[in-house]
């Protein structure tokens, strides 16, 4: 983490920081030289240690910024500065590249979201909604049991719960403009949902039973508040 | 005499133990890391700029050493490092993994 901040500090003030680590090597360089001098070389051989420690310099620079940002990473940073530059100098070019782009990915994301918006709607009473999954029975009718289910229920070691739900036909509370759909659903239907009641109780595995004393409806409180 | 001088990047960061080690003592800057490798290990161990430089700044990336400006022996302006805590911890470590590598690699010159 550290080294994370250390590197984008280096990247903010890399010019300077790259000027400071030529001062250095420079002073090391004449430090060198000036012991050559003092040890009784030549002053031409010191210059051609000099010379020669050019190369070295270079490649300590290299390898040194090597060290603070991955060379691949320069490598992209400079292409894109090259692109940018070359489109800059070319608009007409660059307005239609972008303009194509933007329009096909813009209608795309568009419609999509449309889509989702509609289609893919959220549940706003469940929490962790992206975890309910429906188990569908590809055998004679379709449906399960309730022996099958509650066999299922018991055994089950991949879900936290399990509700059926029945989708019959004639489910319409009201009429007219105040017609409302309901669905059988099994006592366990809100605790696997984890859907809090704002009045009343909601089921329970107790309603399950064939001798549950009474029906119990659940109102969603848009259609309670009428 | 040495068959050869070896640079010290021989066995993979052998060359930052080096440095630490040798910043244990005091502050220095890289000129005067250079020399005193090159006179405690007798001229064996030479580093040029190409290799110490970049352990330099590799030691500052991982926080074992930090750098500030002061003033050289003749009052030229030198950039001297500093261990720190970490690169004690470090130096420690590193230290002990070189030694176990030795161990390891005696062991292998002497079976029969």
């Amino acid at each position: 983490m550290l080294k994370l901040f250390r590197r984008l500090h280096y990247l903010f003030s890399q010019r300077r920081v790259e000027a400071e680590l030529a001062e250095e090597i420079e002073f090391h360089r004449a430090q060198k030289q000036t012991r050559l001098e003092e040890t009784g070389v030549p002053p031409a051989e010191a210059a051609y240690s000099t010379c020669r420690a050019l190369g070295n310099v270079t490649l300590a620079r290299e390898d040194a910024r090597a060290v603070w940002i991955a060379p691949w990473l320069a490598g992209v940073r400079q292409d894109l500065v090259y692109a940018f530059r070359a489109l800059w100098r070319q608009p007409g070019f660059a307005m239609i590249a972008i303009g194509t782009l933007a329009a096909a990915i813009g209608l795309n994301t568009s419609l999509f979201a449309i889509y989702s918006a509609f289609a893919l709607r959220p549940w706003p009473a469940v929490p962790d909604a992206d975890r309910v999954v429906t188990i569908y029975n590809r055998t004679g009718a379709g449906d399960f049991s309730r022996a099958a289910f509650e066999y299922f229920t018991e055994h089950t070691q991949s879900f936290e719960g399990l509700f059926v739900v029945r989708r019959a036909g004639d489910n319409v509370l009201g009429s007219g403009d105040d017609e409302t759909r309901a669905s059988w659903v099994s006592g366990s239907y809100f605790a696997t949902l984890h859907v809090p009641m704002a009045l009343g109780r909601a089921f329970g595995p107790a309603d399950d039973r064939r001798d549950a004393p009474a029906v119990v409806a659940v109102l969603d409180l848009k259609i309670g508040l009428e | 005499m040495a068959l050869t001088n070896y640079p010290p990047d021989l066995l993979p960061g052998t060359l930052d133990l080096l440095i630490l080690r040798t910043l244990v003592a005091g502050s220095l800057h890289g000129y005067g890391i250079a020399e005193r490798l090159k006179v405690v290990s007798q001229d064996v161990l030479q580093v040029g700029e190409s290799s110490l430089y970049p352990a330099l700044q590799r030691l500052l990336l991982n926080g074992w050493v930090k750098a500030e400006w002061g003033a050289s022996e003749n009052n030229r302006r030198a950039r001297f490092y500093t261990l720190t805590a970490a690169g004690k911890k470090r130096l420690s470590a590193e230290r002990a993994e070189f030694e176990r590598l030795v161990d390891a690699i005696a062991r292998v010159l002497e079976m029969a």
